[in-house]
């Protein structure tokens, strides 16, 4: 939706009076500064706190912001806007921000500062810490001494510190903010300093006033010459430095850069850009524009540039990366360029965008939740064995329990169960990673070994035995909770437990759920992560996942559950607070577990080890933080209404259930495809549509359409007989979907040979005048192509094309319809029809349609 | 100049071939469900099983889903190892087997034509 178009075909013209307005960092009480962002360089910052207004001239507003002293501490309550002000324009204020209390949303402490990025070394002169408040003190300490402090942070700070590191130093990073200290960061010691690489100098624009420079090691000395003029040196915390230079650049001008470390070492080789004319100025990079957004988020853009936002050919926003705001949402139809300017130096190109629908904004990294150290131990009682991680005192071994989250009550716990794999590899250690990340948020997770149940065995019999270890671990847990003197002594709530298994592990954990009988143990929710379903194998019902919160997450390149059981536990879940299916192509069934070496993946080239963990983290953590700390968000994650920062969202296919949803038609009645599940009538037009199983099998008396279908429940499948047939699915009753969205399960059904060419349906609204009003599926994310997978099922051994038809959730937003055409009565919504406007006659296979109200904080 | 670097790949794990069955028997013989510490096992409504013994030239592979019995199209699952390559299956719903059908390995889901076939058939057992 996007396209780099020149700037000399648009009639673009600028506004000098249009400036936008900064915006800033959250504010917490007893900050003693804000730190402002968005502002164009050298703008004059007006910073307003509840009536009493401080003012300052700022020079650039990367790679930080400006970080403003405030006359007094900011106190909880407060409203403090800011605006920023050039020699031709003056923007609004801000939304006007109230000033928190950290201890609301930080109970236990504020968060635990980050040395960012790591590790440091020997004669490093300065480090950088992340997962700060704004406002606070970070200060640095090497072997317990303060080598480093800055009064008034920024939410990522870089701090001098001397004398420089010493070798074999233990250091850490403190924060407190209302003499309310968070835990210190983890110790990183300082190792010999690597060999130094030539800096990185990407040749700027003339006019510019930014240099960017690369390659930096951590904690280095980088001195600068332009020309031949030595000009300054800079402490560096690593990765990259960015400075601003006067006078502004001239075409052909080179800068030099070199990196010191050790005085006794030599320098690193000379880093050198030269200035490059206007012309080289391309346009920057842009997220997807949702309609009724009211900023443009900027991806990529020149160090220094200004931003430029257009909409309809008029200039609409003026400010700098990555927001820029705007006086009115973006409307359908809207035109949006965007360009960028970096100096007297305009952009040759500019940004063309068209608004769509549905483009989830990138929010945190959900799983870094990081509040507190993290202890460890292995525990061994019987046959009962495995590895705990806990919020702790400190980081390390058998340390003890936080005292600070001990003091506020019991803590939940999730127990993890891996599946089968050579019993010689100690698969129980393969979620480390995951453990770590569930107790720095404030979860204990206990890993369970399997171990003795990864003999020859198979079956249910095997599951069930699964299943009665688990508890078993669980029993030890309370047996831990209810002694004296051990780390758990009165420390886990019970009526907050969450499982999570992969594999045969993921089989065992639905199964716990049905047949647990602990007194005092409830279970919140489960992840079953690539599950097999023996149940199903053995001729069985599938178990119903029910009574807690349910995600499966499916790898799309499974080489060993190549049929993806998991999708019948979401299809088979209910009554559950929601559920949640995550499938990602490019995934394999080992990468998720770091005792599992080999790559078994089909279907192309895996995502790396490292992704596939960052993709369980960010989904698996928003399942826990919600079902087990009440933390409000999460579910946006999950519902596609946010996507994590921290994970390959572009391999991840959603599918999520809400129960508060009117559901229009899940076919699971088996009432024939002439009735829908609210027993209205049904209507399809110029194409053919009935219902099937959507199985491996009959099911339910339907049969499959065809063999690509792995789930198990009854869906509908619609091929077109003529360009724009119509589905038309009447409400008995008329709906008023305004402000609520319409949610459809959608695939392509895999058929082979693949076509060339993938497809696409329209989603209509009628009201009750049959005014209908469309939205294409491309409006909301676009129909994705069957996850191929042929060509290597065919050649193993089992021989067989196991490429799927794997249904996903698409929203769309009432008012995206109402954006249309205005006459469109939302409130009087009689009919909901698909509309298939392909030529190409490619059947659609469709389920859960459902009028949705956003009723989850 | 930057390189854009080739990635290292991962070893793949290595297909695994299907079993051949070198030796099989059947009986008639009593079943005894898992004992579980926390629940009565699913497979305790069953007090007797058809018995599948099969010795085989390969050890199955460490798979959460190896490859499994099929006697004719019907999949048994439940299975437990009983010494080094030999495993012993369990068919609950005798029913299912049909008289003379023949017993090979395979991957559950595949098609007769892609297991890996034995000499033997399958015939009841007899005895109540």
């Amino acid at each position: 939706m996007s396209r780099e178009v020149p700037r000399e075909q648009i009639d673009l013209q600028p506004n000098p009076e249009v400036l936008s307005p900064p915006y800033l960092e959250n504010l917490y009480r007893c900050a003693v500064n804000v730190v402002v962002h968005g502002f164009v360089p050298h703008a004059e910052l007006d910073v307003d706190v509840d009536g009493t207004v401080t003012t300052e001239t700022a020079r650039f507003p990367h790679p930080h912001g400006h970080n403003m002293a405030l006359p007094a501490p900011l106190e909880a309550g407060q409203m403090v806007r800011v605006r920023q002000r050039t020699a031709t324009a003056q923007s609004d204020w801000s939304v006007p921000e109230t000033v928190a209390d950290h201890t609301q949303e930080y109970p236990h402490g504020p968060p635990r500062p980050v040395i960012d990025p790591g590790p440091v070394y020997a004669c490093g002169s300065r480090t950088g810490v992340s997962n700060l408040l704004a406002g606070g003190s970070v200060w640095i300490t090497a072997d317990g001494g303060e080598v480093g402090r800055v009064d008034g942070c920024r939410e990522h700070q870089g701090v001098n510190v001397n004398p420089d590191y010493s070798l074999g130093q233990v250091v850490r990073a403190h924060y407190q903010l209302c003499d309310d200290p968070s835990a210190p960061s983890e110790a990183s010691t300082a190792g010999p300093p690597p060999p130094l690489p030539r800096p990185d100098v990407p040749d700027p624009v003339e006019s510019g006033e930014k240099l960017w420079i690369g390659n930096i090691v951590n904690g280095a000395r980088v001195t600068v010459w332009r020309g031949t003029t030595e000009l300054v040196t800079y402490r560096c915390w690593g990765y990259a430095l960015e400075i601003g230079l006067s006078p502004p650049f001239t075409p052909g001008e080179r800068f030099e850069a070199v990196q010191r470390m050790c005085p006794s070492d030599p320098p690193s080789p000379t880093g050198t850009g030269t200035v490059q004319p206007c012309s080289a100025l391309g346009a920057p990079g842009v997220a997807p524009v949702q309609l009724g957004d009211q900023h443009i988020h900027v991806t990529d853009f020149h160090p220094g540039a200004v931003i430029e936002v257009y909409v309809n050919l008029v200039h609409k926003g003026t400010g700098t990366a990555p927001i820029v705001g705007l006086d009115d949402p973006i409307a359908f139809g809207d035109v949006i360029h965007v360009g960028q300017v970096v100096g007297t130096c305009v952009g040759q190109t500019v940004l063309e965008l068209d608004p769509v629908c549905v483009a989830p904004p990138v929010g945190r990294d959900p799983s870094d939740h990081n509040i507190f150290p993290v202890g460890h131990q292995e525990y061994l009682d019987g046959d009962v064995h495995g590895s705990v991680y806990y919020p702790a005192q400190d980081d390390g071994a058998s340390t003890p329990f936080n005292e600070r989250l001990a003091e506020s009550g019991r803590v939940p716990i999730v127990f993890l169960v891996h599946g089968r794999h050579s019993p010689a590899d100690p698969s129980y250690l393969g979620y480390e990673y995951l453990q770590r990340e569930l107790a720095r948020a404030g979860i204990i997770a206990a890993s369970v070994d399997q171990n003795a149940l990864n003999g020859d065995a198979h079956g249910v019999g095997n599951i069930e035995h699964r299943a009665d270890l688990a508890i078993e671990h669980i029993v030890h847990f309370q047996n831990l909770d209810a002694a004296a003197g051990d780390t758990f002594s009165n420390r886990i709530d019970f009526d907050r437990v969450s499982l999570m298994g992969h594999s045969r592990g993921g089989d065992a954990v639905i199964t716990v759920p049905t047949v647990i009988a602990l007194a005092g143990v409830r279970i919140r929710s489960v992840l079953a992560l690539a599950p097999t379903n023996a149940r199903h194998g053995a001729g069985l019902d599938t178990n119903r996942p029910t009574g807690h919160a349910f995600m499966t997450l499916l790898p799309a390149g499974d080489g060993d559950v190549r049929r993806l059981n998991g999708a019948q536990f979401y299809d088979q879940a209910t009554d559950v607070p929601y559920k949640s299916q995550v499938h990602v192509e490019n995934t394999n069934h080992n990468f998720f577990n770091r005792e599992w070496l080999f790559d078994d993946g089909v279907g192309g080239p895996m995502l790396s080890r490292y992704e596939h963990e960052r993709v369980l983290s960010s989904y698996a953590m928003p399942l826990y933080r919600e079902s087990l700390l009440g933390h409000s968000g999460m579910i946006d994650y999950l519902s596609n209404h946010r996507r994590p920062a921290s994970a390959r969202s572009d391999k991840v296919r959603l599918s999520f259930g809400w129960p508060e949803a009117l559901t229009v038609d899940d076919h699971d009645e088996n009432n024939t495809i002439d009735k829908n599940s609210l027993e209205g009538d049904t209507d399809p037009t110029g194409l053919a549509a009935d219902e099937f199983a959507f199985h491996q099998h009959d099911h339910d008396g339907l049969s499959p359409f065809n063999a690509s279908f792995f789930g198990e429940s009854l869906g509908m499948v619609a091929q077109p007989e003529e360009v724009n047939g119509t589905f038309r699915s009447e409400l008995p009753d008329p709906v008023d979907v305004a402000g609520q969205e319409i949610w459809i399960r959608a695939a392509e059904v895999y058929q082979h040979p693949l076509a060339a060419q993938g497809t696409s349906f329209d989603l209509g609204l009628e009201d009750g005048n049959e005014t209908v009003v469309w939205v294409s599926v491309d409006d909301v994310g676009g129909l994705p192509r069957p996850y191929l997978r042929r060509a290597e099922d065919l050649a193993s051994r089992h021989q067989r094309d196991l490429t799927k038809t794997m249904l996903h959730t698409f929203r769309f937003p009432s008012g995206c319809f109402a954006a249309r055409n205005r006459e469109l009565q939302l409130e009087e919504i009689r009919a909901i029809l698909i509309r298939l406007p392909e030529e190409n006659r490619l059947a659609l296979a469709f389920d859960d349609l459902q009028i949705v109200e956003r009723t989850w904080s | 100049m930057t390189d854009a670097g080739q990635r290292e790949p991962t070893p793949r794990r290595p297909e695994f071939e299907l079993p051949e069955i070198v030796e099989l028997t059947i009986r008639r013989a009593p079943f005894e469900a898992p004992r579980l510490r926390h629940f009565e096992s699913s497979l305790s409504r069953f007090d007797e099983a058809i018995e599948f013994h099969v010795r085989t030239n390969e050890p199955l592979p460490y798979l959460d889903e190896p490859p499994m019995l099929y006697v004719g199209e019907t999949l048994v699952t439940e299975m437990r190892g009983t010494g080094e390559r030999e495993y012993t299956f369990f068919a609950f719903d005798e029913e299912r087997l049909e008289e003379g059908a023949p017993i090979a390995f395979g991957f559950p889901g595949t098609p007769s034509a892609q297991r890996r076939d034995s000499e033997y058939r399958y015939h009841a057992p007899r005895g109540s």
